[in-house]
């Protein structure tokens, strides 16, 4: 019988396991899938874990002294790299599956289990590449992943809409949206896209994908590699991959619940919106966080008002010339849209408290925002 | 070609015999069809005797007035009663048998013998009947009544023999039976022997609280409290206190115009009543008369009976939970001074009724179809019971001191109380959330993108009919074509909610009961999570300043009993079991 055996650096390794942490899921009823898969590859290591909804593949450069498999949980083998503090780490898989670490004169023995024991992983074929610019799936991503819903009955609208478009001069428009029945967000940008063929593409992320790609946005690079591929769609830099399974279901469609043209636009200064949304939120209930933003001729107050807190008001100067409204809002949806827009001064646009409100940045020309009004 | 056999009408007999399929199903359905006869004929006594589970016996013997011979002959007949004339008297039965089926069902798989009497005529009669065959009609001597007796109920019939349970099972089919018509005719004497021996013996009684004591025994009825309410609908009855419940539903004995029923809408009126008083997985005693119009309620539903159907399902199932929770909202067993039953003379306050006066067993109250509800006058006694106002009871301990930092420990009037102190702050953290939210409840989160469900036709006229009532708990749900529905908005605090599913629950609950109370459930485990994380936990210190605070706030939360959770909030541990285990008595 052959039993793994390598060495390996350890600041590499460690900060492959952190991509890792996402996907091997603590609380699986199956205990394999708190396991990673380690085999030695052509030029080095090759690491593999799964919950189902996402796969992660990993190649490390290492030295393999002996051929074999190895499984192991993946936290724990984290936590040990990350307490270790030599350059180096020996790994040696025992007669019984467990595995001995040793580093400088720490040395550690994991539970392990058989190897045989884990999932096979079937790569999709035919994957399509591209290279999508670091900072421009970054903003995409942070803009949407805050309104994915939750709730699982409405299956289409638990991941992130992601589509790419040609555009002239061999560039592609990218659009992401995200919904949860209650606010939208939709971004569009055009861009370089690597090795872009200019045919359409499109898919909807599971919202697990997409947490754990965010992941790879930590690395310092300057592309991304997206993949799309029957039922798939891949992320990969730095020799990690992650697979994430496709929501295969019709997503809505998302231009008609987008007011075009508001009658009403205001102007605010989005960090004085925010600590005035702060401030009155304190006294909000936390169930169903409701404010009630009034609207005067250059002025906009959030008030609140509970029988068990008590009340508030907090005014910002706007630019807004058209009758006084009330609206009501749940204030986190106001909040996460604040906070991922970057401009100094944000613009909402609204017909009246019962329709859409749109908020969106002169900055940030592709990006817009739709949020429900409480009705109260 | 094979034998096609001629369509041919059924001999009566057989008839008789397919019909007693339905209507006597077991020896219990002998005993239930001949008791209602007897108590349609107005008996003072009613006493049945069993043999092996009714097997080889079932005997009924009444007071009731008879029948003449006429009668008698004809009412062995199939469809033959002397209590539904025209299809019209179908639409106002106020009797409980009217079907005409049972005698013939019965006396077609037994071996049958019927002596009555009328006060006109000077002999009885006597009719035989061997499986659906008359061997004889008779002169024979016997008092004014009836007396039936079934033999071999079903050997006739191997194919229903087969399926009857052993002698104990069908026996207590019989007694559950005999239990409830207690319970519906508290002046008739009921006596019940099986081969000989008495099973029951229930003697008149005074009022409807003493039968209730006969059938349910003192440990049940001490724990009864009255309820009460005329208008829309009269209800009459007793409910057991949130913490004095069982495991399944046999405790709740249910009672419309006097016909003892297992109605789900009522017994699910009951039980939700309670809310979240009672602990997960138990249910409450009850025993409950409700008395509607005989033209608002059909009988007709099914051979035995049991079951019934109300034109207002809603109007009926918001009646009860809202007599239950009057009753439940003051609490009266905090109290604990007037115990619900004291022997009759003792207390010279309670003016007992006469046996024939009582609402619930005068049959000519019953009879008198046409009157409106509201003529059927109530003749209970009013049960000395507190009155409803803002009860005293935890303010008014003398507070010990806190055990174990989880445990508060105060002398009462009657002995010791300890108060779970998580329990008790999360349940006025509950009911202070619950307020505060009912007035802010029309708050709602409308839908950017709105959820169409496809409802079923039954769903459908549901939700048609239950409009104002989805829109009161907070959505906008409107038609959006054939029997698809559109969601627009929903209650802010259910917002993160499954609403799907939810509607469809509440939805699904229209058509079922008329009412739903889904949505409020879900909303009380919601306030109940939120009260949790609010308040002061075991091993949380409390000085006396404090504990007071919350003694006098546990008083203005008017339901006293469990935590939300469906934890018990306090126990009792009376004067009197500690001087018994401190043997000083």
């Amino acid at each position: 019988m052959s039993t793994l055996e390598l060495e390996i650096e350890r600041n590499a390794f460690l900060s492959t396991l952190y991509k890792a942490q996402g996907v091997v899921d603590k609380k699986s009823t199956v205990n394999v899938l708190s396991h990673l898969l380690i085999e030695p590859s052509s030029d080095g290591l090759k690491l593999t874990g799964t919950d189902y909804d996402v796969v992660l593949e990993a190649a490390l450069d290492a030295r393999i002294l002996h051929g074999g498999l190895a499984c192991v949980n993946g936290k724990s083998l984290f936590d040990v790299m990350k307490s270790l503090d030599a350059p180096t780490v020996h790994l040696k898989v025992l007669d019984t599956h467990w595995i001995e670490v040793k580093a400088g004169r720490s040395k550690f023995k994991l539970a392990g289990i058989n190897p045989t024991d884990f999932p096979e992983i079937r790569s999709p074929d035919e994957v399509v590449w591209f290279g999508i610019p670091h900072g421009t799936i970054k903003d995409l991503i942070e803009k949407t992943a805050f309104s994915v819903s939750g709730d699982e009955t409405r299956m289409n609208l638990n991941g992130v809409f992601f589509k790419l478009d040609p555009s002239e001069e061999g560039r592609a428009t990218l659009t992401m949206v995200s919904t949860d029945g209650h606010r939208l967000s939709k971004v569009e940008t055009t861009v370089e896209v690597g090795g872009y063929d200019g045919q359409p593409y499109q898919a909807i992320i599971h919202k697990k994908g997409v947490q754990e790609m965010r992941r790879l946005l930590e690395d310092d690079v300057e592309h991304i590699e997206v993949g799309f591929a029957r039922g798939y769609i891949l992320f990969r830099s730095r020799g990690t991959t992650f697979t994430v399974r496709q929501i295969e279901d019709t997503y809505p469609d998302y231009e008609r619940v987008i007011p075009p043209d508001p009658d009403s636009r205001i102007v605010a200064n989005r960090a004085e919106m925010i600590a005035a949304i702060r401030r009155i939120a304190v006294l909000t209930s936390s169930k169903t966080s409701i404010l009630k933003m009034e609207l005067a001729d250059g002025g906009m107050a959030f008030t609140t008002s509970n029988p068990d807190y008590g009340e508030g008001r907090d005014e910002i100067d706007v630019t807004y010339g058209g009758e006084p409204i009330t609206i009501g809002f749940n204030y986190v949806y106001l909040l996460d849209v604040l906070n991922v827009l970057r401009s100094e001064m944000v613009t909402l646009s609204c017909n009246d408290a019962f329709s859409p409100t749109v908020i969106t940045s002169d900055d940030e020309p592709g990006a817009r925002f739709v949020v429900m009004p409480m009705r109260i | 070609m094979s034998g096609r056999r001629p369509v041919a009408v059924l001999p009566d007999v057989l008839a008789n015999q397919i019909a007693a399929g339905e209507v006597v199903e077991r020896p219990a359905s002998v005993v239930k069809e001949l008791v209602e006869n007897a108590l349609d004929a107005e008996a003072t006594r009613v006493f049945v005797d069993v043999e092996e589970g009714g097997k080889r016996l079932v005997r009924v013997v009444d007071d009731g007035h008879g029948m003449s011979r006429e009668d008698a002959t004809l009412a062995l007949e199939r469809h033959a009663t002397s209590k539904v004339r025209t299809a019209d008297d179908l639409g106002a039965i106020a009797t409980l048998g009217f079907r005409g089926e049972a005698l013939p069902s019965i006396a077609s798989v037994s071996r049958f013998r019927l002596v009555t009497r009328i006060t006109d005529e000077d002999a009885a009669t006597e009719i035989s009947v061997d499986h659906g065959a008359v061997e004889s009609v008779r002169d024979a001597g016997a008092p004014v009544g009836t007396k039936i007796e079934v033999r071999d109920l079903f050997d006739s019939v191997p194919a229903r023999l087969k399926f009857l349970k052993r002698t104990a099972t069908e026996m207590s089919h019989i007694n559950g039976y005999i239990t409830a018509s207690a319970l519906g005719y508290p002046h008739v004497h009921f006596k019940l022997t099986h081969n000989g021996r008495t099973s029951q013996d229930l003697p008149p009684a005074p009022s409807l609280k003493h039968r209730i004591h006969q059938v349910l025994g003192g440990r049940v009825t001490d724990h009864l409290w009255e309820v009460w309410l005329d208008e829309p609908i009269q209800i009459r009855g007793f409910i057991s206190e949130p913490t004095f419940t069982r495991t399944n539903q046999s405790g709740v004995h249910t009672f419309v115009n006097g016909r003892a029923v297992k109605d789900r809408v009522i017994n699910h009126a009951v039980v939700s009543s309670y809310g979240n008083l009672l602990e997960r997985g138990r249910y409450p005693y009850a025993v409950l008369y409700v008395h509607v119009p005989p033209d608002t309620v059909d009988v007709n539903v099914h051979p035995a009976k049991a079951e019934v159907r109300f034109l207002e399902r809603g109007l009926v199932h918001e009646a009860i939970v809202g007599a239950c929770r009057t009753t439940l909202a003051s609490t009266p067993w905090a109290e604990r001074g007037t115990p619900f039953y004291a022997p009759q003379g003792a207390s010279g306050s309670s003016s007992a009724v006469t046996l024939r006066d009582s609402a619930f067993s005068d049959r000519s109250a019953v009879a008198a179809a046409a009157a409106p509800v509201s003529s059927v006058a109530p003749e209970l006694e009013v049960d000395t019971l507190t009155p409803a106002g803002k009860p005293r009871f935890f303010s008014r301990m003398k507070v010990l001191g806190q055990a174990d930092k989880t445990y508060l420990v105060c002398e009462g009037a009657d002995g010791l109380h300890v108060i779970d102190q998580h329990a008790a702050h999360e349940r006025v953290g509950y009911e202070r959330i619950k307020s505060g939210y009912c007035t802010s409840r029309l708050a709602k989160q409308q839908l950017l993108l709105p959820l169409q469900l496809d409802l079923t036709a039954r769903e459908d006229a549901a939700a048609r009919a239950h409009g104002a009532l989805i829109e009161r708990l907070g959505f906008d749900f409107e038609p959006f074509g054939g029997t698809t529905w559109q969601v627009m908005a929903v209650p802010a605090v259910l917002a993160a909610a499954n609403v799907e599913r939810l509607l469809r629950d509440v939805v699904a609950e229209l058509a079922e009961l008329g009412t739903t109370t889904v949505a409020e459930a879900r909303m009380d485990l919601l306030f109940s999570t939120m009260a949790c994380h609010s308040v002061i936990r075991a091993g949380d210190a409390l000085n006396e300043q404090e504990i007071r605070a919350l003694l006098e706030s546990m008083d203005d939360a008017d339901l006293g009993a469990n935590c939300p959770h469906g934890r018990p909030v306090s126990v009792t541990i009376p004067f009197t079991d500690l001087a018994r285990r401190l043997h000083r008595t």
